[in-house]
């Protein structure tokens, strides 16, 4: 997620609460800015929970009903084919189901459209039976096919989506021929090999080489089914027709809104809520602006400043969650002296990383490379992660330290980084002696200096942030450290890595994949090509208008589970 | 042909170069910027090579930026302001939305500008030094240090949270949306106005003929509104006309602070993500408006000084 100039609005929004409480508030009622706020909050609490316990004693049906309002930044898209951000991800995920759906539980996928799968003996062919009955919100039948179109349509060159990428992280056969291919003007009219409708209920796919866990990458927005006419309709890209638990009756209003209902033909378990409304803001705090305001009920705090403040305002609700998110300092491990193991393995010693992620990002520090929430994490088994000093000085200087002892990191500006960065710097220069500067640049310039297009590489420490696409080990340490593929911007290059993780894709089960996935994060731990910071921790509020408020390790809120207070 | 008819002929040829150069400047700007339109797409990780020549020829971005520039303009030409390409949605369709909204909230702005400002600069002029005066002195010196950003987030917790008069953001209510941010908007340029006010027509009223008249035994609110205000008024009509312009072209705090999606804040928006669709297809619809608005203004000032020929 893109944001920025975060800080200054903040400052000013507590100055303000000080000024408005000194106006407002009776003089001898409340000096302090945060007692004044939850005393209101309070106030309001103890009249609405009488209302909110009768709701839980009373029958079900009474649970159902009612709109809930949340918050999202305006998503580039929300057609399912090109939603590329975590906001389209929560509009996509209400409005389309695809094969398989992440379990609210986490750390898992469940059955969606597909009761069931079978793979062949070395995991390259994949049956999917579908269900029988489920519709598209426009009543038309879904069949296999629709699945066919819709990934054919992912594929092809003319739609340029930009997240086409999953059907070769899925290894589908013929499919980087699609996708690297001519352009012909029209979408759809590509046939991609490995994706084959057996009958209206039976899809088959063949991948080049085995994967145990396909069917994690199949619960992503990307391998929704559609009604290919349907997409080719003017209406499409503002109001698609999906076959999830929640519709479209009105298109998208740019920048304003996003109005779903819930869909009474959903094959599935029917949702709560009977509509559930997006209001479009920009800007975290003008966000919480809105929640405390009660235009919208629920909201995820996506700003470390906010933590403190929402936990104050809303201490009933105020709920912390891990997620799967890994954020790190990428060292550029072919660069001297950074392509020495040893000396990053110093300068990671020489960070006193809980205190930073503790104090400053106000999460637990990571000791391992991948989220505890995914499938085959491994904790507490990297040596290098343990802050001492003494140790990297001496280890430092046995190395012969860094020629001109000068060091620059580099982040990108407005993400709220710069407080930790600096903190970094601090310990390398207070521990190992380094003068460390700083490359500041603006989102997509830093997109550039990491080679995301095309150029060469990072020459610099760099900061960045992975989130899952499914939930596994194997979706941190395939793409960002397998020297085959085009995330790992420290381009690491290890072929005992790239071995490991060989092994573990070709497994026969996922549970059979994790020896040799845990392996690879042993190896990570003493090689150290990033400095692990924090994981995700996500800290959600709601106000009393809402109950039964839950929030998945994917990061969105579980919309359809939500009760509307009546 | 009358005089002023040849001035604004002279006037809207003059705007063809002054449009030129702006468009020009914008559109080389926008492609000077560091970082590449593309990348933002794909978020924090790379899209495949293939999908990003694929966007490359489909936006022309491997043309050298004189005939990007070229070409877009020929294009504006014809009424096709272009196609974002990180929303995939024709710029012309956004501006249709997004302008509307910084008219209604830069209009109201205006009127109340105009009302109030006025109102209380002549107010202070009249009762030079006096109570009302000193209270006019104070009041605009507090909005003019105030920051807006500031301002705004006073306002909502105010009116909005704690009264609940108005909404906290958004434009869902329709016009009733407007008020608190077209206030929180207007009370910067209200000092002004209040000010500039005060000071032209207390120097005004010292004039021989303000004085005259006064010797003539005209009534006071003849004086003041027919001899003494409508000369005093020409620099705060220049003011006020320039600062509509502005604010036309968006407001881009108040609009993030109030959630109102309009000219500004999707201009910084499509700046960070190297939108240049966005940028220049608004900026230059925003060019547009001010030369517009500057030549109805000086048009306007005939009206208040018939002295004021067009040659």
């Amino acid at each position: 997620m893109i944001t920025s100039n975060k800080r200054w609005r903040l400052l000013a929004l507590l100055a303000v609460f000080a000024m408005v409480v000194a106006a407002c508030g009776d003089s001898g009622e409340t000096t302090d800015t945060t007692a004044a706020a939850t005393t209101d909050t309070t106030a309001a609490a103890t009249t609405d929970t009488t209302a909110g316990e009768e709701v839980t004693e009373t029958t079900e049906a009474s649970m159902v009903g009612g709109t809930v309002r949340g918050s999202l930044t305006e998503p580039p898209s929300i057609d399912p084919q090109l939603i590329s951000d975590s906001e389209g991800f929560e509009v996509g995920r209400l409005l389309f189901d695809g094969l398989t759906l992440y379990d609210p539980a986490g750390g898992a996928v469940i059955a969606g459209v597909a009761e069931s799968w079978e793979p062949n003996e070395d995991n390259t062919v994949w049956t999917f039976h579908l269900r029988d009955g489920v519709t598209f919100s426009d009543g038309s039948a879904l069949v296999a096919q629709d699945f066919v179109d819709g990934w054919n349509r992912l594929a092809d060159p003319d739609l340029a989506s930009p997240v086409a990428y999953h059907g070769s992280l899925a290894g589908i056969v013929g499919w980087d021929d699609i996708n690297g291919g001519e352009v012909s003007g029209v979408v759809g009219d590509d046939v991609v090999e490995g994706i084959v409708a057996l009958d209206d209920l039976t899809l088959e796919v063949t991948l080049n080489s085995g994967l145990a866990f396909l069917p994690k990458i199949f619960a992503h927005p990307a391998f929704s089914p559609v009604k290919i006419a349907l997409t080719e309709s003017d209406g499409w890209a503002d109001m698609p027709i999906g076959n999830g638990p929640y519709m479209m009756t009105q298109p998208w209003q740019h920048e304003v809104s996003i109005s779903l209902e819930r869909y009474d033909g959903y094959y599935g378990t029917a949702g709560n809520p009977d509509a559930v409304e997006f209001v479009l803001i920009s800007d975290p705090v003008v966000e919480y602006q809105a929640l405390l305001d009660g235009q919208i009920d629920v909201l995820d705090l996506g700003d470390p400043a906010l933590y403190e403040q929402g936990e104050a305002d809303f201490p009933d609700s105020f709920t912390e969650l891990n997620t799967g998110v890994f954020q790190y300092l990428g060292f550029p491990t072919q660069t001297p002296p950074y392509d020495n193991p040893l000396m990053r393995k110093t300068l990671v010693q020489a960070t006193d990383r809980e205190a930073i992620a503790t104090r400053i990002l106000k999460k637990d520090v990571a000791n391992g490379f991948v989220p505890p929430v995914a499938t085959g994490a491994v904790q507490d088994q990297c040596a290098a992660c343990v802050f001492d000093p003494e140790a990297a000085k001496i280890a430092f200087d046995e190395l012969g330290g860094i020629p001109g002892n000068k060091v620059t990191i580099a982040f990108n500006a407005g993400g709220g980084h710069e407080d930790w960065i600096e903190a970094v710097a601090n310990d390398w220069t207070n521990n190992l002696g380094l003068e460390v500067e700083f490359l500041t640049l603006e989102w997509a310039a830093y997109l550039e200096f990491l080679g995301l297009t095309g150029g060469p590489p990072a020459v610099e420490p760099f900061r960045l942030g992975w989130q899952w696409d499914y939930p596994s080990a194997y979706n941190f340490l395939g793409p960002l450290y397998d020297s085959r593929t085009a995330d790992n911007f420290t381009r690491y290059n290890n072929p005992e890595f790239d071995a490991l993780l060989d092994q573990a894709t070709s497994a026969a089960t996922e549970e059979d994949s994790i020896p040799f996935l845990e392996a690879a994060q042993i190896l990570l731990g003493e090689e150290v090509p990033v400095m692990p910071m924090t994981y995700g921790l996500a800290r959600t509020v709601y106000t009393d208008a809402v109950s039964n408020v839950f929030y998945n390790d994917f990061g969105f809120f579980l919309w359809e589970d939500i009760v509307v207070n009546g | 042909m009358p005089d002023v008819v040849r001035y604004t002929a002279r006037r809207l040829l003059l705007m063809i170069p002054t449009f030129i150069g702006a468009t020009f400047l914008v559109f080389f700007a926008g492609f000077a910027l560091p970082g590449d339109p593309i990348a933002a797409l794909g978020g924090e990780r790379s899209m495949s090579e293939s999908t990003r020549q694929q966007l490359i020829e489909r936006y022309h971005l491997d043309e050298p930026v004189w005939q990007q520039y070229f070409r877009y303009m020929g294009d504006v030409l014809q009424g096709d302001l272009g196609v974002s390409i990180l929303r995939r949605r024709e710029v012309s369709d956004i501006f249709k939305e997004v302008f509307p909204r910084t008219v209604k909230l830069a209009g109201l702005a205006i009127a109340i500008e105009i009302v109030m400002g006025l109102s209380a600069g002549v107010l202070a002029a009249l009762k030079k030094d006096k109570f009302l005066d000193q209270l006019v002195l104070v009041s605009t010196t507090f909005a003019v240090a105030i920051p807006v950003f500031v301002l705004g987030f006073a306002a909502q917790n105010i009116f909005a949270i704690r009264l609940d008069i108005f909404p906290i953001g958004g434009i869902q209510d329709g016009a009733w949306s407007y008020v608190l941010p077209a206030f929180v908007l207007a009370t910067l340029s209200l000092a002004y106005v209040a000010r500039l006010t005060r000071t032209t027509l207390s120097e005004s009223l010292n004039e021989d003929y303000v004085q005259t008249a006064k010797a003539k035994g005209l009534p006071q609110s003849r004086v003041v509104g027919r001899h003494a205000l409508r000369n005093a008024l020409i620099p705060v009509v220049t003011f006020i006309g320039l600062d509509l312009a502005g604010l036309l072209g968006g407001a881009i705090i108040t609009e993030t602070v109030f959630n109102i999606p309009g000219v500004g804040r999707t201009i910084v928006q499509a700046i960070g993500t190297r939108d240049h669709a966005i940028v220049v297809g608004l900026s230059i619809a925003a060019v547009i408006v001010y030369l517009v608005i500057s030549l109805v203004i000086d048009l306007f000032y005939a009206v208040l000084d018939p002295r004021i020929r067009y040659e």
